[in-house]
């Protein structure tokens, strides 16, 4: 470069100065060069158009850096006299005279920009008053990374070392710019992986919690130091009234504070079932102030996006809401856009975590009622219980129970919540709808399932509706089907004001569901039914004794002999039958013997003998009764004395009495069926007295149902009415009570029930 | 004649034996589903029927809401007065419910009796005042 200059024809002075000049420039870019590998490259960037202007004696530089997403050059640093809106022109990448540069090996000059066609920046120059041009693109290899202007205020030619000068410094600038621009990925990709491992770690976390208020605590905390703040809050849905209610907060003084429906920049994002990031509150007039100096705020819901919903008959997806996220910050522009997705991603996730702790708490309380009803026998104590778990478990702001009346054909409202008192017994004196109808509750009874109905539709009784302003809400109307009986007893409509919570979930409405079924099978129990089943057992035998008796007394001179004994056979038949519903009663009552003390009347009994032989003697008139022949039964003689145990000869003798009782009353019709089998086996532990039938059996699916309290099979309801559904439980509660057990063994043909009588009973108890 | 509808034939019997020897002809069936056969096609001979209300349903009732057979007899005698309206019934029963009863006491031609309450000569005294 230097021999150019000594071999010019440039005068010697001229000469002279130049090759001062190239000497000083020399001297910097060697300077510079040294100053590339020991700074970081963002910091020699900096100094990158100051020390262009000194190696080129220039006034002013500009340093571009290309954005390879926008193909635009940006300014990135300026020395000299250069203004704000020159700093920011971007520089497109298309534009002919980048690309007349770009074709242009090395540095290209500009003797006067006024001579070049009006590009922007251009234009701009020359406002600047700049002259002439030196540019070179910044290139590593062949990949274009910025431009490097250099403009002087007169008209200057540069000159071909200039020119080469300025290439050479530019190749040093393009390295650091890469460089820098690598580093800032890196920097940003390690902070973002970074903040997905935390994001990560946080959800994990999420997943280990049993309590809402822990998890929103959690929530709050976490979104802060994702996105290095300090203030925020937290609101959940108030259904009710529409209103966002601060539940957690960073400063206690906002806890509890409700902001009206869609009201603030919590409002907006509810509105909008999306997030919403406000760069400047002071520009947003829904802003509602928390913080005096609050700039920016990031307010985002928290709500599952694709709950699934009943409509009609149908199941659809919708989003539920269940609060909102709101971070604060007295920066201006504080969050930035992945600051937002991340936060969105995390309150989306803490929303079915929430609904998943919700759900299984609902369940836990749910299950405790259920207990409590399980252990009711009122009616209307369980339909008070059935109610308070709608109303205060379940959060329905109305329920009606209706309830099949087969004496008027119809389905009447019979219990109502949510309502005035006075209203409520204007609703049920309204609510009376035949069945054969086209009224909602009829037609649900009839079609056996659940519906979420919408407003107008036209099986609402539309007077009802008008006066208790039913159309502001949705509901649900649920079956209630008995799980024993298959029979529709009557509906359940349970549902909210619809101004607020549009719909109802389908999780809301399974758990409901499964809380009515639930309910409904204690109902079948509590019922008044279970009450006239007893009393039908009971006042059964009285009346046949007392007609015998009256038949007797009245005709004796005329009756024939057999007739008589057949009489006396069947008023001790209807005695023994008295006395066993009468111990049924008193273990109803909890009254029986085995509560009160399990060794008294404990006596030595040879239990085939005493107790298998007597009941089947017993029950003699009802194998008579139903046609059968009394060969039918039958035992081995060699099991007369094979066990012999210590027990209260009364309660075992229940046990046997009410099996072989079924064994008749469920026989098949046709005599040629008939056919019953006892008899007595043993293993190491336990003696094994067996009761095998070849009646109608027992389905598989119900082989434990039988055991349970008040339970009766749809067959046995056909066979026989009077059954009260108890007595196997109550064989099977004292078997275990002495230490044994009942067991059904095989379910059809034969019926097979195991009586296990432990051998230590042999033993006379101390 | 006289249909006596009830499920429990033992306990029945001596009410049965004494409408005989009172003088009456007495069907008895046992099962709804007989005695609706029964009634159908000896509608023309009947002069009462005595209906029992728990029973169990049947194949003609099944699919009705009859309480798991508690109130059976109600549908039992929905079915004789569709095709009855004019036929004496005498509903004996061991069901005391008072909506029930109060059903069958605002019905024409018809006695509601508890079981509890009549013995069989006071039963056959019954017949013979709805009978003459």
């Amino acid at each position: 470069m230097s021999s150019r200059i000594l071999e010019s024809d440039l005068p010697a002075n001229e000469r002279a100065s130049s090759l001062q000049t190239l000497d000083r420039a020399l001297e910097l870019f060697c300077e510079v060069s040294q100053l590339v590998t020991s700074m970081p490259p963002a910091d020699f960037l900096k100094l990158v158009p100051d020390k262009t202007c000194a190696m080129l004696s220039a006034p002013v530089c500009i340093l571009w850096e290309l954005d390879k997403q926008t193909d635009k050059f940006k300014v990135i640093g300026t020395a000299g006299k250069v203004d704000k809106q020159y700093k920011r022109i971007e520089l497109s990448l298309d534009e002919p005279n980048v690309q007349r540069l770009l074709a242009h090996r090395g540095a290209k000059a500009l003797r006067n920009v006024t001579e070049s066609p009006i590009y922007a920046h251009l234009a701009a120059a020359q406002s600047m008053g700049w002259v002439s041009l030196l540019s070179t693109p910044l290139r590593v290899g062949t990949d274009l990374v910025g431009l490097l202007d250099v403009y002087s205020y007169d008209e200057r030619l540069f000159t071909t070392w200039e020119k080469n000068l300025l290439a050479a410094f530019a190749s040093l600038a393009a390295d650091s710019l890469q460089k820098a621009e690598l580093l800032r990925e890196n920097q940003y990709k390690l902070s973002d992986s970074r903040r997905l491992e935390k994001l990560t770690e946080v959800m994990l976390e999420m997943t280990e919690q049993r309590h809402v208020e822990d998890l929103l605590w959690q929530l709050l905390n976490a979104s802060l130091s994702l996105v290095n703040q300090s203030r925020g809050s937290i609101t959940r849905t108030d259904y009710k009234t529409g209103e966002q209610v601060i539940v957690e907060a960073s400063e206690k003084r906002l806890k509890g504070r409700r902001l009206e429906f869609r009201k603030g920049i919590i409002g907006q994002a509810v509105a909008m079932a999306r997030p919403v990031r406000e760069d400047n509150v002071l520009q947003n007039q829904n802003y509602m102030m928390s913080w005096d100096d609050t700039r920016a705020e990031l307010a985002i819901p928290i709500l599952i996006s694709n709950a699934r919903v009943r409509i009609g008959h149908k199941i659809e997806s919708k989003s539920k809401l269940i609060g909102v996220l709101n971070l604060e910050s007295p920066q201006v522009g504080a969050f930035s856009e992945s600051d937002e997705n991340c936060l969105w991603v995390l309150a989306r996730y803490a929303a079915l975590v929430i609904e998943r702790i919700e759900f299984d708490q609902k369940l836990e309380e749910l299950r405790r009622i259920e207990k409590r009803i399980a252990g009711n026998r009122d009616f209307d104590q369980t339909i008070r219980l059935i109610l308070e778990g709608i109303m205060d478990t379940l959060k329905y702001e109305m329920v009606n129970i209706s309830l099949v009346v087969s004496e008027n054909n119809s389905v009447e409202t019979k219990y109502i919540e949510g309502l005035s008192e006075a209203d409520a017994e204007e609703f049920k004196r309204m609510a009376k709808h035949s069945l054969g109808g086209n009224d909602i509750q009829a037609r649900i009874v009839e079609s056996r399932t659940i519906e979420v109905l919408d407003v107008g539709d036209a099986r609402f009784d539309l007077a009802i509706t008008r006066r208790f302003n039913l159309d502001q809400m949705v509901r649900v109307f649920i079956p209630m089907i008995g799980p024993a009986s298959n029979q529709v007893i009557g509906t359940v409509e349970a549902g909210y004001q619809r101004q607020y919570r549009q719909y109802i979930y389908e999780q809301d409405i399974q758990v409901l569901k499964s809380f009515v079924e639930h309910a409904v099978q204690s109902l079948e129990q509590s019922k008044p039914g279970l009450i006239e089943r007893f009393s039908h057992e009971l006042k059964s035998p009285i009346v046949g004794i007392r007609s015998h008796v009256s038949l007797l007394q009245k005709r004796i001179s005329i009756l024939p002999g057999d007739l008589i004994s057949n009489k006396f056979d069947d008023i001790l038949a209807d005695c023994d039958i008295l006395l066993q519903q009468v111990r049924n009663l008193e273990f109803f009552l909890g009254r029986d013997s085995l509560s009160s003390g399990k060794n008294e009347g404990v006596e030595k009994t040879v239990v085939f003998r005493d107790i298998v032989m007597k009941a089947l003697k017993q029950l003699k008139p009802l194998v008579k009764e139903r046609g059968f022949e009394w060969s039918k039964v039958t035992w081995r003689s060699s099991d007369a004395t094979k066990i012999i145990i210590w027990v209260n000869k009364a309660t075992l003798s229940q046990v046997v009495f009410n099996l072989l009782a079924n064994a008749i009353k469920y026989a098949e019709d046709d005599s040629k069926h008939f056919k019953l089998l006892v008899k007595a086996d043993e293993d190491e532990k336990n003696f094994i007295l067996s009761f095998a039938d070849w009646g109608i059996g027992v389905r598989k699916e119900l082989k434990e149902k039988v055991f349970d309290w008040g339970f009766r099979s749809p067959e046995a309801i056909d066979r026989n009415v009077s059954g009260t559904g108890v007595g196997l439980t109550i064989a099977r509660e004292i078997m275990r009570g002495i230490g044994g057990d009942l067991k059904l063994v095989k379910n059809y043909k034969p019926t097979e029930f195991h009586l296990i009588l432990p051998k230590k009973l042999q033993e006379a108890p101390k | 004649m006289i249909l006596f509808v009830d499920d429990e034939p033992r306990e029945m019997s001596s009410y049965v034996e004494e409408l005989r020897f009172s003088g009456y002809e007495v069907a008895y069936e046992s099962d709804v589903d007989s005695a609706l056969k029964f009634f159908a096609a000896n509608l023309d001979n009947l002069d009462l029927v005595i209906l029992d209300i728990m029973m169990p349903p049947g194949e003609a009732l099944k699919n009705r809401d009859t309480e798991f057979g508690l109130r059976t007899g109600i549908y039992m005698y929905r079915e004789f007065r569709v095709q009855s309206p004019d036929l004496p019934v005498i509903i004996l029963t061991n069901v005391s419910d008072v909506q029930v009863a109060r059903f069958f006491h605002q019905e024409a031609k018809c006695i509601f009796l508890p079981k509890e309450d009549v013995l069989p000569y006071e039963l056959a005294e019954q017949v013979a005042a709805v009978l003459v």
